[in-house]
This record gives structure tokens, C-alpha cells and sequence, in this order.
């Protein structure tokens, strides 16, 4: 009884939060004007696909999703391969590479690129023209190779944690074998482990697809000023031109790339399941078979330690170098006279930066202490109320997650538009949660998953009451999922950008956003400075929580 | 002990009802190790998970030792926890954010004990299991012999009316699961406490129990000693399940003595029946390979067909071979001494005590 109620709360609760927003960006997509809810008109769809930019920025959009999933990819399957199957030294580089660009907020990483490769005084350009006596810049970060080269570093991460699971489940005498039958290591990688592996590189292919389809960071702050627009920065063209916003077009236009993404989604849903068919997994097989590198060794480990370098080291570098610096410049004797902390000394004085970083830190502790609280309850129901209701409560907590953020945005927009929540932090809350829910669930249900049901059994064979029971058997086997959960929709909302650039107003500003109308406005040494604090931020609250989980877990017991 | 009566379990699922309790009344006798042993699917789990509360059955009663842990009738069911009783479960289902220590202490702080009555009494156990000085290990840090020696001494600990089993080997390699059910028939005998353990697997049933109630389709079939269960078993199905079997239809003609005459396609056959029977009614007998000897000439007193040998294989202990009467197959079993070859004319000669003579 008291799950039943639970499994239909839930359902009341989640559904809200997913199917509202797509609703009204449906519902509002065919109507006039945003906060009029009547008429019905074709207006919308008629003035946003008959523009004439509207195909080039199809074409624009395709070529930078499909762009930035090849370069992941292939990225992915390199180091997911070194890693596994060689005996490249220094393994821990790629533990690193796998979660430490998360840490790093995605438009902080794309701003870093523009600092360093913008056409005018990008940091790396000039040290290069410097060199070779070069008249004008050599590299332009403002162009379509551009931001497949930056959101396919971004997206980097993901692709690796599909495939190189997938590498290192795989059945090692399917190589073994192909070796006896005469193939060498590079025939046996392109005949065997590639065709063995295609769905995970296929499903590391997708997810990355409708990853870049949503971004908005590199977008934004890479292509806007090279006038090259894709969907998510033409929605936010069409809703942040000053006077004539128009929710309607935008909605008009989200709805294609709604459609795409959950297209994609389903696509990713399918090869995920058939992967676990495909790949076997065997646990005789344990001792990996490794490719002796020899001579190519310590080149390919140069290789790697470069990628990592890019991803982690070059951003906060070059974040830190710019807050101190009065304009873009190189590094050089003449900069060093220069450099002052006045970035950091106006950001901490500026009013709207401050305000930005509370409601900021609000939402990422406070927000992500209420959305882990929803995902408990969600994933307690998935995994062990094994009812149809439950099913349905599992499709729709993981819906959410194939909604770029921008265009549930707008539906949200349509959605609060009328009720006084509108323009508060309270919305930007709302939104949060019903976009991040599937990261808050992801870690839980696997704890739940852990907790056998003859765990809970044998506690009450033992004697134990429900309440002893929940108390010293399941709360402590859960607290690891519990940090998790809150570690990854924490870090989420804290530097959330796409939903919030929609959403908020004044007063209700967030890091990202001021970090965007830094951008937008060329102030890139507070940008730097604001970013940095960022950064510190987002990883105390990490560590904080990582250590307070680790105490947990030990005094339960 | 431990007395059920009339205990129901359904399923419903796609539409169709699965009895995984069908009508179960059963006497689990104290102090001996009773074995519920059937195929999968057949209720045993559920049964033994109905006798610690983990599962209500539909309707029926379970009392143990007196008390009335369950009636459908009169309302009654008294929560697992409050059943004093202790059970091994398949997966053992070590807690693994405790130490072995803590595992193990847990019963005991249930019942509310003092400290060191406690620490007393872990270190009782674990010197019974053989585990002393693994207090402090982390649960995870154990190989799978160990956890199952912690699992059992965690539902040994609070001194429980029985001890429940639920495949406790079968996690085990084959090596280690012989060692193991050897320790725990001994230990059990030892101890002269109440079991009652689960398995599909028939040598573990025989090696390990006094008691055998033999299950199928959420009914017990058959209960008896394992020697009875194994020579004299009244049914067919438990004739197969139980071990390798010789099964002929036939047709009964007579009584002759102690034994009964069956009709059979091969001519009579003398073997031993339990009750009365009248003449002409179909029946069936059956033999074990075991009993089966190979002879050159038919012998007195003893059922002789003639056949010829096929299928010889050797597989160390002895040969399996299969001998051919007109098209009816005798799977035999032959002493490695024997000095026997394929196509070999040879009667298949068994003694009649050793034939069983059943009706259904």
C-alpha cells in the first residue's frame, strides 16, 4: 500500500517536471505571443522555417554534432585502447582524463580556447606569429573547426567512460584467437575488437551527438563571435534580442531539435541494451593480454599526456595568467610589470558577480540536497518496487535526459511565465531538478541495486526490526551512492548554463551566466578571475562532501 | 518441531496461476537435518522462505515448537524477525560495510545482549566455524569458503530453534563443496540442532540429511530417509530424480512369496512392491545400474535377460555401457576388472530385492 502511493507520488512529481515544459513548448509554439494563452496560429513554425538563414544553420549544426562525435570518438577508442590493452606507462593519467574535465565548467573550457586562439590576440597566436615572423595570426578559434576541435575535447570524457568499459569487459580470447589464426595486433584491432566493440563506439557516437546538439557553452562563446550560429545559439539569438524576444519562434524551432534528440536518445537507449548482449563478459578471462608498445612506447605516452595536458592543465593556466593581466596578452618580460590582482579586486566588488555566486551556491547545495532527496525516493522505487507503474516512473525520470537544456528552457519559460515563480531562483530550481533527475538516479540505483534484497532479508531473519534494519543495513550501504548522486548534480547545477541563460533575470543571475555577459562583453580578465573562483568553489564543496561521506559511512556502522 | 498444514502459495503472472505451494503438510522432526530437495520451480524456496516469514502463503498454518508463527485462519503471522531462527542464504548475504566481527555480533544485539556476553559468544562461534582472529577483517576481504563459515556462524550465534539453508553450497567450487557439505554434516550432527536446507542437488540431499521430503510442482511427493527415498522410492519421479534408473512397464501377475511377479515384455520379472495389488494392472519396475550384473548364463533366482552389449565407455571407477534388448536399452554399470567387449552376447541379471515394483 504504502508503495503503491509512494510509486504514484513519484509518478505525479517526475511527470510534472518532464512532460510540463514539453507541453507548453508545444503548446506554446503555436501560439502568439509569450503569457497570451489564446489563438492558435501557424505563424511560428511558418516564420522560423522559411528563413532563409535556417538551412545554413542546419547544415552548420550537422556538421558541428556530427564533427565534434567523430573527434570524441575516435579520441575515446585511442585512449580506451591504451589504456587496456597496453603497457603504456603512467595508467593513472587516464583515470585522470576520465573525471577531472568534469570539474571544469564547459563554457570556462571554451573561454580558455578563445583566450588562447581568437584571431586578433589570442595568446597562442601571437607567441606563434612571434616565432615564426608570421604577418598575421595563424589558427581562428571563431570557425566551424573550431568548435568541433573544442566541444569534441569537452565531450571527450563521456565517450571514454562508454567505451573504455566496454574494451576492458570484452572477451580476450576473441584476440587471442584471431592472433593464433596469423592476424598481427593492428590487423586483430581493425578485423576483431573494433566490429566486437561497434555498439559501445556507436552509442559513444550518439550520446556525443545529442551532447553537442544541446551544448551551448562552446556555441555561444566560440561561434557567436565568428557569426556562426547552430540551433541552441539561434533559439537564444531569437529570445535575447533586446525588445523582441519571441518564445513562440523559439519554441518553433526547439521543437525540431527536441524531436531530433529524443530520436537520438531512443537510437542510444536500443545499442546500449544491445551492447550488454554483444560484449561478453567473462571473469576467467581476467588476465588482460597486453600489447607490447616497444619502441612507439614512450611517443604514444606523449600523445596522452598531451590530451590530458589540453583538457585540464591549459584551461586553469590560462584562466589564472588572464585575471591577472589588464588585457589578452602574451606571456612575456613585458606582461610580467603588468600584472595586478584589479580583476579580482572588481569582481569581489561587483554586485551582480557576488550575487551570481550566492545563488549559485544556493542552488548547487541547497537545489542538490532537494533533488537527491526526489532521486532517493525514484530510485528506491526503479529498482525494487518491480511494478508497470515503476516501469513508467523509470522512462520518465530518464526522459529529461534526452531534452537539450536550451529548448526545455523556453518550455519552462512558457511554463512560468504566468505564476510568480517567474524570473525567481525558485524556477531556475524547478528546472534543475526535472533536467538533472536522470544524474541524481544514475548513482543511486546502482546502490540500490548492490543492496541485495537478502541483505534487508537476512537483517530481519537475524531479529532486527524494519527501523534497525534501515538504520544499520541500508542507510550506511547507501551513503556512497547518496555522495555520489549529490557530488554529480551539485557540480551540474553549481555551473549550469543553457536552462539558466533562458531563465534567469535580474536578480536571479547565475555564475555562468555573468561569466557569459563577460564574454559577450570582452571583460575577460574578471571573466578569468569569477571563473577561478568558480572552479575553487565547485571543488571544495567536492572534497567537502567526499570527506563528510566517508565519516558517514564509518560512524554508521 | 515443526509442524505445516495445508499450506497454499499462488502466482499469478501473463494470466496463468503458478502453485509454488500446493496443499503442504509436512512434520519437520527436532533436532535432525530435514532436506527439501526438488527441481527448480518446484516450491522449495518458497516453502523454506514461508517457515521464516520472508513470504506469506495464501493460506494454510506453520507452528514451530508449539508456537503458531502463521494461520490464515486465525489471523496469525508473526514478523520474521520475531521468529528466533537462523538461516544461511544462497548468496550469504554478508553485510559488506561490517567487519566479520560485526556481522556476526549483529543477532546477538538484536536480543539486546550485554557486551561482553556478546564478545563471549562471537568468539564461541568463530572458534566453532574455525574463523578466530578474523574479527576486524572487512567482510569483503574473505574468499567464498570463509563467507559461508561467516554466514553460518551469524545464524548459529543467537542459538536459534532451526537453522535454515537455502542452497548454501552452490556458490562453492565442486572441490570446496564436497569438503564443505562433509564439515557441515558433521558439525550438525554435532551440534543436534534443527536444519532444514534446500537443495536441487540429489548427493548433496542424500550425503547431508536424515530426513528427505522430495518436491515437485509445489507438492511434496515423497519424505523418508535418504536410503529409503534412494532403493525404495515410490514413485517414479522420484526414482529418476533421486539417481540413474532402469524404468520398464509391465503388468502385474502374482504374488510369490515376498515378492511380486510383473509381466513384463522381457517375461516375468520378480521384484518388491509395497501393498496389494490385482492381477492385470499396469505397473512399472526399475532398477539401478548399480545392481545390475553382467553374466555369460542366465542364473537362478535372480532376473535374467538376454542382450547385447553397446556403448562401452570408460570413465575411471568403472565402465558405462548399455545393453540392447531388442531395441529396449539397460544402462548398466561394469567393474573395470571385467574383461567384456562390445557386441558381446551377456544376460542382464539383477536381484529381485533390489527390483522395485510401483503403480503409477
Amino acid at each position: 500500500m504504502f508503495r503503491r502511493n509512494l510509486t504514484l507520488t513519484l509518478i505525479i512529481i517526475v511527470g510534472f517536471l518532464t512532460i510540463c515544459p514539453v507541453f507548453m513548448l508545444l503548446w506554446g509554439s503555436f501560439l502568439k505571443d509569450l503569457g497570451t494563452f489564446s489563438g492558435f496560429t501557424f505563424e511560428k513554425y511558418i516564420l522560423a522555417y522559411t528563413d532563409p538563414e535556417f538551412l545554413g544553420i542546419v547544415k552548420n549544426t550537422v556538421l558541428f554534432v556530427v564533427g565534434s562525435a567523430f573527434f570524441a570518438t575516435v579520441l575515446a577508442i585511442f585512449l580506451s585502447y591504451m589504456n587496456t590493452r597496453t603497457n603504456i606507462p603512467f595508467k593513472f593519467l587516464f583515470k585522470v582524463i576520465s573525471i577531472i574535465p568534469m570539474m571544469i565548467p564547459h563554457i570556462l573550457f571554451a573561454v580558455s580556447w578563445v583566450l588562447l586562439l581568437n584571431p586578433s590576440n589570442g595568446i597562442l597566436n601571437t607567441l606563434l606569429m612571434n616565432m615564426f615572423n608570421l604577418s598575421d595570426t595563424p589558427i581562428n578559434i571563431y570557425s566551424l573547426s573550431g568548435m568541433i576541435f573544442v566541444e569534441g575535447l569537452l565531450d571527450l570524457p563521456i565517450a571514454y567512460l562508454i567505451i573504455a568499459p566496454a574494451m576492458s569487459a570484452f572477451d580476450i580470447s576473441l584476440e587471442e584467437s584471431s592472433k593464433v589464426c596469423g592476424a598481427s595486433d593492428i590487423k586483430t584491432f581493425f578485423r576483431i575488437t573494433l566490429p566486437v566493440l561497434r555498439p559501445a563506439i556507436m552509442a559513444s557516437f550518439i550520446l556525443v551527438v545529442v551532447r553537442s546538439l544541446a551544448s551551448f557553452a562552446v556555441p555561444s562563446v566560440i561561434g557567436m563571435p565568428g557569426r556562426i550560429y547552430v540551433l541552441s545559439t539561434h533559439i537564444y539569438r531569437v529570445i535575447a534580442s533586446g525588445f523582441s524576444a519571441d518564445y513562440g519562434m523559439a519554441a518553433a524551432i526547439g521543437m525540431s531539435a527536441l524531436v531530433a534528440s529524443v530520436i537520438l536518445i531512443y537510437i542510444y537507449r536500443y545499442l546500449t541494451s544491445e551492447t550488454s548482449r554483444f560484449v561478453t563478459i567473462s571473469s576467467r578471462g581476467f588476465k588482460p593480454s597486453v600489447v607490447n608498445l616497444k619502441s612507439s612506447k614512450y611517443p604514444l605516452f606523449f600523445i596522452v599526456a598531451f590530451i590530458s595536458f589540453l583538457l585540464i592543465i591549459v584551461p586553469v593556466i590560462v584562466l589564472i595568467y588572464t585575471s591577472l593581466t589588464p588585457y589578452i596578452m602574451a606571456p612575456s618580460m613585458r606582461a610580467v610589470p603588468m600584472m595586478s590582482l584589479k580583476n579580482w579586486i572588481e569582481v569581489l566588488k561587483d554586485p551582480i558577480s557576488l550575487l551570481s555566486l550566492k545563488n549559485s551556491l544556493f542552488l548547487g547545495v541547497f537545489g542538490a540536497t532537494i533533488g537527491v532527496i526526489l532521486s532517493v525516493f525514484v530510485s528506491y522505487v526503479i529498482v525494487k518496487v518491480k511494478t508497470k507503474s515503476a516501469g513508467l516512473l523509470e522512462s520518465l525520470s530518464f526522459l529529461s535526459f534526452s531534452f537539450p537544456g536550451i529548448v526545455i528552457g523556453v518550455g519552462f519559460m512558457w511554463f512560468f511565465v504566468k505564476t510568480p515563480l517567474y524570473g525567481t531562483i525558485w524556477a531556475l530550481l524547478i528546472g534543475y531538478i526535472a533536467t538533472y533527475l536522470p544524474y541524481g538516479i544514475r548513482p543511486l540505483s546502482s546502490a540500490f541495486i548492490q543492496i541485495h534484497d537478502s541483505l534487508e532479508e537476512s537483517s530481519k531473519v537475524c531479529g532486527a526490526s524494519y527501523f534497525t534494519t534501515l538504520k544499520k543495513i541500508i542507510i550506511p550501504l547507501l551513503i556512497p551512492g547518496i555522495v555520489s548522486s549529490w557530488i554529480l548534480m551539485s557540480t551540474m547545477f553549481f555551473r549550469e548554463l543553457t536552462l539558466s541563460v533562458v531563465l534567469s533575470r535580474p536578480g536571479s543571475e547565475v555564475l555562468a551566466v555573468q561569466i557569459l555577459r563577460f564574454s559577450e562583453d570582452g571583460l575577460w580578465g574578471r571573466l578569468s578571475a569569477l571563473g577561478i573562483i568558480m572552479i575553487f568553489c565547485s571543488s571544495l564543496i567536492v572534497v567537502i562532501v567526499s570527506l563528510i561521506g566517508k565519516k558517514l559511512s564509518k560512524a554508521h556502522v | 518441531m515443526i509442524k505445516i498444514r495445508g499450506l497454499r502459495k499462488y502466482y499469478h503472472a501473463d494470466g496463468k496461476v503458478i502453485k509454488a505451494l500446493d496443499d503442504i503438510n509436512i512434520e519437520i522432526p527436532s533436532n535432525k537435518i530435514f532436506t527439501l530437495l526438488g527441481p527448480s520451480g518446484c516450491g522449495k524456496t518458497t516453502l523454506l522462505r514461508s517457515i521464516v516469514g520472508l513470504e506469506t502463503p495464501d493460506s494454510g498454518e506453520i507452528e514451530i515448537d508449539g508456537e503458531v508463527v502463521f494461520s490464515s485462519e486465525k489471523n496469525i503471522y508473526v514478523p520474521t524477525e520475531k521468529r528466533g531462527l537462523g538461516m544461511v542464504f544462497q548468496t550469504y548475504a554478508i553485510w559488506p560495510h561490517m567487519t566479520i566481527f560485526q556481522n556476526i555480533s549483529y543477532p546477538l544485539e538484536n536480543l539486546k545482549l550485554k557486551k561482553d556476553e556478546i564478545n563471549r559468544r562471537v568468539k564461541d562461534v568463530l572458534r566453532l566455524v574455525q574463523l578466530e582472529g578474523f574479527e576486524n577483517r572487512p567482510a569483503t576481504k574473505i574468499s567464498g569458503g570463509q563467507q559461508q563459515r561467516v554466514a553460518l556462524a551469524r545464524a548459529l550465534v543467537a542459538k536459534p530453534k532451526v537453522i535454515l539453508f537455502d542452497e548454501p553450497l552452490s556458490n562453492l567450487d565442486a572441490k570446496l563443496r564436497e569438503e564443505t557439505r562433509r564439515e557441515l554434516k558433521t558439525f550438525l550432527t554435532e551440534l543436534g540442532i534443527t536444519a532444514i536446507y534446500v537443495t536441487h542437488d540429489r548427493v548433496e540431499a542424500l550425503a547431508l540429511s536424515d530426513v528427505i521430503a522430495v518436491m515437485k510442482s509445489g507438492r511434496v511427493i515423497e519424505t523418508g530417509a535418504p536410503k529409503e527415498i534412494y532403493f525404495r522410492p515410490r514413485s517414479s519421479f522420484v526414482a529418476d530424480f533421486i539417481g540413474k534408473v532402469n524404468i520398464f512397464k509391465g503388468k502385474f501377475s502374482q504374488k510369490d512369496g515376498e515378492f511380486t511377479v510383473l509381466n513384463t515384455l522381457f517375461g516375468d520379472i520378480k521384484g518388491v512392491a509395497s501393498g496389494e495389488y490385482s492381477n492385470d494392472k499396469d505397473a512399472m519396475f526399475f532398477i539401478r545400474p548399480e545392481f545390475i550384473k553382467l553374466k555369460n548364463e542366465p542364473l537362478k533366482d535372480l532376473n535374467c535377460i538376454k542382450g547385447r552389449l553397446k556403448n562401452l565407455i570408460f570413465i575411471g571407477e568403472y565402465y558405462e555401457a548399455e545393453v540392447d534388448v531388442n531395441g529396449n536399452i539397460f544402462s548398466v554399470t561394469i567393474s573395470p576388472d571385467e574383461e567384456l567387449r562390445e557386441n558381446d552376447e551377456v544376460f542382464v541379471c539383477f536381484e529381485p530385492k533390489y527390483t522395485v515394483i510401483i503403480d503409477d
